[in-house]
């Protein structure tokens, strides 16, 4: 279990970051992949306030970037989200060298 | 530090020595609780509550002290330096009548706290010196049908020319019908969760274009003035917003944990009044041919109590610290210190209950007062954020905090060494080291992982094993070894069992309740650790030589009853204190 909230996308393009964060959801949800749609709103997913501090938690920690905890709230959908991730990892690998 | 001359010499008073001083000097002010010619005297508040009157004289009396001005910062001309120092001097109040203290102004603090936070220097400004000169403002926060589901809170600001348009009705507002203002949470944008709700401070022109509902009566402090307030198209201006628009959800999540860390701490002092009580009761009643206080059971009982009220004494005054000391882990220390800290001191109301017998449950008479106690005890619980908010707040950060506490445990399993997180340690820990200034921006809506209490209980408990251990010493590295055991497999059972299960199910709830409880325990066991041989801290032996400490542990642990000697010393302790008129709480303060 902790591994799966450790591992890190498989890399840093915008379709495998879209596809974990869409497992990342529906394991947590205890859904199939395939119920999770990237662009549908994160509130008409049911997240709540603890669920959206949570994730951001677990994306800081996966990519081992600093993220805001109101992540969720600034993108508030899996592609944004995901979008705003490659260029925020992309960007922390360029400064760490 | 501050050294001043006395008799041509230079004495050297600590900053908890300053502290105390200043609580003395309140003391002195408000008399004897046991006088009816006292400022606040058990009589009188006793009589207030029956009446449900608002005690104006005494709102009067202690704005004429200053008390308000601890509610500002210093930098705002305030006397708000440090929070355990509010703390100890709130519970003067709180000892004597929680429905003064909660009524008097608890409300403004909280009102203000985003505005210390968040607002502009304007804002910040004008509202202190409003609170300064003794004005009062309320919270308008709630609403009926949300509780505190507040994401879900329908009170609406619409955007118009000049400011904002207000509409909607929010409901238990503290002192509204004495409020020159209010701190507002509304909905700014029906978009984006999380983002679409902003705080705002109104003035009193603005809560009278509102209509106010009538006053909610309740069970307990009964000498609070609880109501509601309903807005139909009440104009705001664009200055009344605090901090940015959309923020209102993450400005409240930040600086209500100061709230939330203080106000469980101040109660605390409840729970002593209701032990002073119950001995005062087990003194005088003969049973069996001896006062009730010699009957071993009896004494079990007051030791737990005692025992109970010490450790919240412990947790409440290290997380007011660390406030100070790592501002950037008070989301966690905050959840924790208002679920456990209300839930112990109800366990202590219970159990002297049950010392007074029917005694308790009498309106009237010399332990008429408890009865009252009792129920303006419960309000602690359920008032700013429940045991079920306060868990579900520490669910929501145990994934996190296990990983990096398990990250923790293996890098401390050798001989590692981090000096810098001791240090932080001592500075939270050591009651007579000075505070740094609080980072009011340092807040954070988690704590990313990182817990200086438990994630470095490995360290410390080395330092001591490998001291020179006596009998009582080593009965502690054996507590500590079950505390460290208890925080591995908790850690365990995180990781491995409950990541990828329903984040509402009880057994998330129940891993929160343990890790509050082992967060507990070992702040206990650093007071005691950082203090123990501290000169300038005035301890009972029994404190330093570790014999109250196994005590705690094995209470909060759950590992056995008090055994015999224990709870023979403690109450005799006890009894000491209640002769000398002293509070049972780790600043032996004097009655006046």
């Amino acid at each position: 279990m902790r591994q799966a909230i450790k591992s890190a996308p498989d890399n840093f393009s915008l379709d495998a970051m879209i596809k974990w964060i869409c497992q990342k959801i529906a394991s947590e949800r205890l859904v199939p992949i395939d119920d999770i749609d990237p662009d549908a709103s994160f509130v008409g997913m049911g997240l709540d306030s603890m669920s959206a501090v949570t994730l951001s938690g677990d994306l800081e920690m996966a990519l081992n970037v600093r993220l805001p905890p109101t992540l969720i709230w600034d993108h508030p959908n899996i592609s944004a989200l995901a979008r705003y991730l490659v260029g925020t990892v992309r960007q922390s690998e360029t400064v760490n060298g | 530090m501050n050294v001043t001359e006395k008799n041509s010499a230079l004495v050297f008073i600590s900053p908890w020595g300053q502290k105390r001083e200043v609580v003395n000097r309140f003391e002195d002010y408000l008399g004897s609780p046991n006088h009816i010619d006292s400022l606040i005297s058990f009589e009188k508040s006793l009589d207030l509550d029956e009446q449900q009157c608002i005690p104006e004289h005494e709102y009067a009396a202690l704005n004429k002290w200053g008390l308000c001005r601890y509610f500002v910062p210093e930098r705002l001309d305030g006397n708000l330096r440090d929070f355990d120092e509010m703390v100890m001097l709130f519970r003067s109040i709180f000892r004597r009548d929680p429905a003064i203290a909660v009524g008097y102004g608890l409300s403004s603090f909280m009102a203000c706290l985003p505005i210390w936070c968040s607002g502009s220097n304007v804002l910040q400004q004008r509202v202190a010196r409003i609170i300064n000169q003794g004005g009062v403002i309320s919270v308008a926060f709630h609403e009926k049908d949300h509780g505190n589901d507040v994401l879900r809170n329908e009170f609406t600001a619409v955007p118009v020319e000049s400011g904002f348009s207000l509409s909607g009705e929010k409901w238990l507002i503290n002192n509204l019908s004495r409020a020159v203002g209010a701190t507002v949470f509304a909905k700014t944008d029906d978009r984006i969760q999380g983002k679409n709700y902003s705080m705002f401070f109104l003035e009193k022109s603005n809560l009278d274009d509102g209509a106010h509902v009538d006053r909610i009566k309740t069970v307990g402090v009964r000498a609070c003035h609880l109501s509601g307030w309903a807005a139909k198209n009440v104009d705001v201006s664009n200055d009344s917003l605090i901090g940015e628009l959309g923020q209102g959800f993450e400005i409240s999540g930040k600086a209500f944990q100061i709230s939330r860390t203080v106000l469980p701490g101040m109660t605390v002092a409840i729970a002593d009044t209701a032990l002073r009580m119950a001995v005062d009761f087990l003194e005088s009643r003969k049973l069996y041919g001896d006062q009730a206080i010699a009957l071993p059971l009896v004494q079990r009982d007051v030791a737990n109590v005692f025992v109970d009220l010490i450790s919240a004494d412990c947790l409440t005054l290290a997380t007011a610290r660390l406030a100070q000391v790592a501002p950037q882990e008070l989301s966690l220390a905050s959840a924790i210190t208002k679920y456990w800290v209300p839930t112990t001191i109800g366990r202590c109301m219970d159990a002297t209950s049950v010392l007074l017998g029917a005694r308790h449950y009498l309106r009237k008479g010399k332990y008429g007062y408890f009865q009252k106690l009792m129920r303006d005890a419960s309000v602690v619980s359920i008032v700013h954020a429940s045991p079920g908010v306060c868990l579900g707040l520490i669910v929501q950060q145990l994934r996190q905090l296990s990983m990096y506490g398990q990250e923790k445990q293996a890098q401390y399993a050798g001989e590692d060494v981090d000096i810098a997180q001791e240090s932080k340690l001592q500075s939270i820990f050591c009651l007579s080291d000075p505070l740094p200034a609080f980072d009011y921006e340092a807040l954070s809506l988690n704590n990313r992982g990182r817990d200086i209490i438990l994630q470095s209980f490995a360290l410390v408990d080395r330092r001591l094993a490998q001291e020179e251990l006596n009998q009582t010493t080593t009965e502690i590295c054996e507590l500590n070894k079950q505390i460290s055991n208890a925080y591995d497999d908790l850690l365990a059972d995180i990781s491995e069992k409950l990541i990828g299960t329903d984040m509402r199910s009880p057994q998330w709830f129940d891993a929160a309740k343990r890790y509050s409880e082992l967060y507990a325990a070992a702040c206990c066991f650093y007071t005691w650790y950082y203090n123990r041989a501290n000169g300038q801290i005035e301890f009972d032996a029994a404190f330093r030589s570790g014999e109250w400490l196994a005590g705690m542990l094995n209470t909060i642990l759950q590992t056995g009853p008090i055994e015999r000697d224990e709870y023979e010393n403690i109450t005799a302790y006890v009894r000491r204190c209640y002769q000398d008129n002293k509070t049972f709480l780790l600043m032996p303060i004097r009655y006046s």
